[in-house]
This record gives C-alpha cells, structure tokens and sequence, in this order.
C-alpha cells in the first residue's frame, strides 16, 4: 500500500508511455507529449474512492500538473519507489 | 427539474454563497478544487439540484480508464462586475487506457475522487470531445474573456 506523498518513477519493462501501452502503437506527435512517459517522477496522491485504482500527480511535456489514474497491476510492476 | 447553462452554481454552491455574502455563515475555509468531467448530454439531463457527484444527471467519466479529476486551480474572483472566476491553467486529463466516452460538461468539485464530494458548478464544454484509447484531452487556461477556459460568473 502506497501513502499519499510517496514518490515513484514510471519505468516500465516495455519502456512504451502510460497511454501508448494502452494502445498498443505509436501515438501521434501531440499525444506522446502528453502522455506519462517512461522516467517520469510521480507523487501518489490516494487510492480513487470509487475504483480503488492509484491517483498519481506528475508533470507532462509541456509543464502541466496531471492527476492519472493507474491500473493497479502496471502500478505494482512498473513504478519503482524512488 | 431546473436544469443548467453554461458556467452554472449547483444548488449545492448557490446556497454556500447566498449564505456567506449575507452573512449568516461563515464561508468555507480555502480548498483546493477538481474539475471532473461529464458525459450528461448538452441539453436536458444535467440538473443544478444534484448536490453531490453521486448524483444521477451527473455522469462522471469512470476513473478505471487513466482519467481523473484534475486540479482546477482558479484565480481569486475578480474585482469587477459581473465578477468572474477561471482556471489559470490548462488542464489535461488522461492518457486513457480506455475509451471514456464523449465529454460534453466540465463539474468543479471540491474532491479528488469520490462520489461524496459536493458539485460545485457545471460548465458546458465549448464543443463535444471523445478521446480515444491513448489520448490525452486539454482545455485552455481562462482568460477572462467568455467561451476561454472554466469561466463562471455572479
């Protein structure tokens, strides 16, 4: 169980972003730069009230703060508590 | 049923700020705010009565897809009449892990997640947008000028 405040990074095996592994393909210019990718630094924020699935704020691309949902497997395989 | 317009209170929040500019409660303490995202359609769903985001004209995304609310992080009410409010950033949601289905209302809120949190105001998105798997979904920080971001006004 993670606590609100803990740091992780996103490092998956795959090394694809969040979303792109959700594709499963390339996404385009813009989305790769919004996407959650692979080296990011991510604060857990609480566990969503409804699905259980991990909250995480991190920094896209372009500098925005984002709040994301994370599948609770890819959580406990792919970010590495820094 | 009073349904709603563009950058609309909820009863929830129309009666905190009657209450607090007339002087019969103390307002709020400062908080931060979420903006969740709705799929009610753009006319005659959404109803200003529901007080909670368990409300059933609500509709929020579900959030085992990468989408959560995001921070809504507004500007003090301006000093002007009608007084304004806004976000000062842009806000992203996603990327999705699945398809979350077409968003038609932003909802401010004053939680994170959960069902229990209070709907504070509904604003009608300036076109419809259905991101797909992948996909992460923007709107524009606020300006100040109308149709620019979450705007709303008293």
């Amino acid at each position: 169980m993670a606590n609100s405040g803990d740091k992780f990074t996103y490092q998956p095996i795959h090394g694809a972003g969040y979303g792109e592994a959700a594709l499963g393909q390339e996404l385009t210019a813009e989305m790769t730069e919004l996407d959650l990718r692979p080296g990011t630094e991510v604060t857990f924020l609480e566990y969503d009230a409804d699905s259980d699935w991990p909250l995480v704020e991190w920094v896209d691309g372009v500098g925005i703060d984002r709040i994301t949902t994370i599948d609770p497997a890819a959580f406990n395989s792919d970010f590495i508590p820094v | 049923m009073p349904l709603l317009s563009a950058g609309q209170l909820m009863q929830y929040a129309q009666r905190q700020a009657l209450n607090a500019v007339f002087l019969k409660t103390q307002s709020p303490a400062a908080a931060a705010t979420y903006m969740a995202i709705s799929t009610s359609a753009v006319t005659g769903v959404l109803n200003s009565t529901d007080l909670t985001m368990a409300g059933t004209s609500i509709n929020e995304y579900a959030t085992a897809s990468g989408y959560a609310r995001q921070s809504y992080g507004p500007v003090a009410a301006t000093a002007a009449s009608p007084s304004l409010i806004y976000n000062t950033s842009q806000l992203t949601w996603g990327p999705f892990t699945s398809a979350p289905g077409t968003a038609n209302w932003g909802i401010c809120t004053d939680g994170a997640s959960g069902t229990g949190t209070n709907a504070i105001a509904a604003f009608l998105l300036a076109s419809p947008r259905t991101p797909s798997i992948g996909d992460s979904l923007q709107a524009a920080a606020g300006t100040g000028s109308a149709g620019i971001g979450f705007l709303a006004q008293v």
